[in-house]
């Protein structure tokens, strides 16, 4: 899972150093793209993964069960749990109302950052 | 042949070679510290917990039911570390914070320890080999004329044995402060002036020394069954004892040892003392030469060393042997007088 990260910015990097210049801001980015995936339907933790392996979103385990847990108590998301064939049941996560509402304000701001530098 | 241990994940159980099961331990419990006050701490270990189980499933089926140790290092791999969650309400960031961050401070470490652990402990804060600060300190010994091994008692009381992972951990992590430094004298000389302190020193020391052997013996055993014995190191070792014990006895009937009086104005106690010193220093490369002798491979399994460092420490007598005969003509005698003790002994011994 973490070499995709490196190829996905192996093939966006040409003279500068991508990695070093946005890492900060993807990782900033990664909660709104984590609320994007949950908004879809509703998904268990390791299909988000799934969705995000093949993105410049890449993640871990280890980074994305800190982050949900922040995310439900910050009350943007909620889990229900859903019987599975194989093990015990699973946490299945969606968006709340105030979830929804905050990837809408992310996303608009996104939007402002995109629309401002084009302009410039 | 690998042990085994069984794990239960969540409500399932699951085998896992004691390597991998070390690993896996290492990986939630660093998971832990680095949730520090995260108050859904419990909860997200569980999570991780079940998605370690999935993940090990795939390594499973019918005709092969162990997890192993390579397995459970590519599915941590996977897992990736724990990141505690930045922005929230502040206290977790902090924790986090400063665990990653956590001072470096010296400490005393058992794992692959001689005597206390000092040159380990010293090797991990300075990030070097252990064998180079054990030369350094056998040359500050000799050149200082003994002045090393009251370093060494004193640092063995003064510093404090790594525990708990935090603090192994600590033990590799950033340089601390001479503030730090005066303060820990303190502290160490107030625990240990309380009597109570004492006493829970004491029994804290008995518990881990009971503790210390059991897990020896069952080494000891394990090693017998995985790794090659060398019985040749064992009777080396043997004899090495015995002429330690002789040594013992002549030091204090007579005040004499391999053929040298005690100089005049050193108190027999630290003679005793530097001859069990010189003993651990002979014997302990055979010590570790004799499990893995034969088996060059298996040496990283365990915590003294191996193979290598019994070999360094070979090649350290040998080079400080040759270079006393060689540079300094005045040690002559001295070979001369260790050699007809040395055939003093073994017609003792024929006898």
């Amino acid at each position: 899972m973490h070499s995709s990260v490196g190829m996905v910015s192996q093939t966006y990097m040409t003279s500068i150093n991508l990695e070093e210049k946005f890492g900060p801001i993807r990782k900033g980015l990664l909660e709104a793209a984590v609320l994007k995936v949950i908004s879809r339907k509703k998904v268990y933790a390791a299909d988000i993964l799934e969705k995000l392996k093949v993105t410049d979103f890449a993640t871990q385990e280890g980074t994305l069960y800190p982050l949900l847990s922040r995310l439900r108590r910050e009350g943007a998301v909620d889990y229900s749990w859903v019987e599975s064939q194989n093990g015990p049941p699973r946490k299945y996560y969606s968006l709340t109302a105030k979830g929804k509402e905050q990837l809408k304000t992310l996303l608009d701001y996104l939007e402002n950052i995109n629309t401002t530098i084009n302009q410039l | 042949m690998n042990k085994v241990i069984t794990i239960n994940l969540n409500g399932r159980a699951f085998l896992l070679e004691e390597g991998g099961y070390q690993n896996l331990q290492t990986y939630l419990q660093e998971a832990r510290t680095r949730l520090g006050e995260d108050p859904d701490k419990e909860e997200i270990i569980t999570d991780l917990e079940q998605a370690v189980a999935e993940k090990f499933s795939r390594f499973l089926t019918a005709g092969k039911t162990v997890v192993l140790e390579k397995e459970v290092d590519e599915v941590l791999k996977e897992m990736g570390p724990v990141q505690g969650t930045e922005k929230t309400d502040g206290s977790t960031e902090t924790s986090t914070q400063k665990d990653t961050t956590s001072p470096k401070r010296l400490y005393l470490i058992r794992e692959g320890a001689m005597f206390a652990g000092v040159c380990t402990g010293l090797a991990a804060y300075f990030n070097t080999d252990v064998t180079l600060i054990r030369i350094i300190f056998v040359l500050l010994t000799i050149l200082t004329q003994g002045v090393g091994i009251i370093v060494y008692l004193i640092m063995m009381i003064v510093v404090p044995k790594a525990n708990t992972s935090k603090e192994k951990a600590q033990a590799f992590g950033q340089p601390f402060t001479a503030q730090e430094w005066v303060d820990r004298a303190k502290q160490e000389y107030h625990n240990f002036a309380d009597k109570g302190e004492w006493k829970k020193w004491r029994r804290e020391f008995k518990q881990h020394r009971r503790e210390e052997r059991m897990k020896w013996r069952q080494h000891k055993y394990e090693d017998r069954m995985h790794y090659g014995y060398n019985p040749f190191m064992g009777i080396i070792i043997a004899i090495l004892s015995v002429l330690w014990v002789l040594g013992l006895i002549s030091l204090i009937s007579k005040g004499v040892v391999l053929g040298f009086a005690i100089p005049a104005g050193i108190p027999l106690w630290i003679a005793i003392l530097v001859w069990i010193c010189l003993y651990s220093f002979v014997v302990w490369p055979f010590k570790v030469a004799r499990w893995h002798w034969q088996d060059g491979q298996s040496y990283h399994h365990h915590h003294d060393g191996g193979f290598p460092e019994a070999m360094a420490w070979f090649a350290f007598w040998a080079i400080l042997i040759w270079a006393l005969w060689h540079f300094v003509p005045g040690s002559h005698p001295y070979f001369y007088k260790v050699s007809l003790w040395w055939q003093h002994v073994w017609e003792k011994i024929k006898r």
